[in-house]
């Protein structure tokens, strides 16, 4: 019974635990209109001045291919919105995942959010 | 007592009569109820299968990012001095491939990591100007002006293809990196567009 208590327990840290890195990591993402698209992963490095991003995108529908558009935006040190790169549009067939990079034009870049706009059906 | 209530409707029916008059909106608006609205300059346009905004702004984009990753960029000493010449309209649609450099050649400005000289096409004004400040250095710095490290020319190609249910069109846009003195293509990228149009099969 103890066994089962402390792994309830556990489980309950854990998921806390879980909810708090994924609010952390979810600042980055921002996904408008209906989520039948997921970002998987996504990470950014650093090129000479430049920030450059990755992004996995899926498609977690089964039936359909997504259509829907995307956008970066670009921050500096300040939390100042410095740069957003034109929406662009994307096709994902049915339980696919497509990579995109994106890479700012301007220095100085510290951190980015990936916007997602899924339309309504 | 009668006055006063007079003088009250009278101004109650003013104001209604002047608020009837009053366009809708607010300071700082005209035309508020017309149908013209403002949208979003980097939306996703697809009004037509014609070369648009769009395609301009996500061309531009892919490849300053591409030349800027490009080693005489990136790994140059100093910025190097880069001067924008033709890009050719090969399509049969009016393309306006100067808004195509231009929209290139200021975000490479604003990356800091290239200098532009004048264009060919400006360099007569710029001439104009040196000559009313004409001076016994102006040689050497027509020399400074004519010095560029790299140009850049490039394409616009499209293919169109059609049967009664789908219209296909497809852009390539290319860019080259030349250095002048050599003859040397330092840098060349492309950036492809497909469009389809389906065609409605609602009819008589």
């Amino acid at each position: 019974m103890s066994l089962t208590k402390n792994s309830v327990m556990s489980l309950a840290i854990s998921s806390l635990l879980l909810a708090f890195s994924t609010g952390c990591t979810q600042k980055n993402i921002n996904i408008i209109g209906e989520k039948r698209v997921e970002i998987t992963k996504y990470k950014s490095v650093q090129e000479g001045n430049f920030m450059k991003i990755m992004a996995e995108l899926e498609n977690t529908d089964n039936d359909n291919t997504e259509g829907f558009v995307y956008q970066i935006e670009w921050y500096d040190k300040n939390g100042f919105i410095k740069d957003t790169t034109p929406w662009k549009a994307i096709t994902i067939h049915k339980n696919q995942k497509v990579q995109v990079i994106e890479m700012t034009n301007i220095p100085d870049i510290v951190d980015y959010k990936i916007i997602v706009s899924v339309p309504n059906k | 007592m009668k006055t006063i209530a007079n003088i009250s409707v009278s101004i109650t029916i003013a104001a209604i009569l002047l608020n009837g008059c009053a366009p809708k909106g607010g300071a700082g608006m005209v035309g508020y109820d017309s149908n013209v609205k403002y949208g979003d300059a980097k939306a996703v346009e697809t009004v037509t299968a014609d070369f648009g905004s769009t395609d301009l702004q996500s061309t531009a984009e892919a490849l300053t990012q591409s030349l800027l990753e490009s080693r005489y960029i990136a790994k140059a000493q100093q910025p190097p001095k880069v001067r924008l010449r033709t890009v050719n309209n090969m399509t049969y649609e009016h393309i306006d491939t100067k808004a195509i450099t231009d929209k290139i050649r200021i975000k490479l400005l604003k990356s800091g990591a290239v200098r532009f000289l004048a264009d060919t096409a400006n360099l007569n004004q710029v001439n104009d100007e040196r000559e009313l400040t004409a001076s016994a250095t102006a040689i050497k710095e027509n020399k400074a002006m004519a010095d560029s490290d790299f140009i850049i020319t490039g394409n616009v190609r499209s293919i169109k293809k059609a049967n009664e249910n789908v219209q296909d069109v497809y852009y390539n846009v290319s860019l080259e990196l030349v250095n002048p003195q050599s003859g040397e293509i330092v840098w060349a990228d492309e950036k492809e567009i497909r469009k389809v149009t389906a065609k409605s099969s609602v009819g008589w």
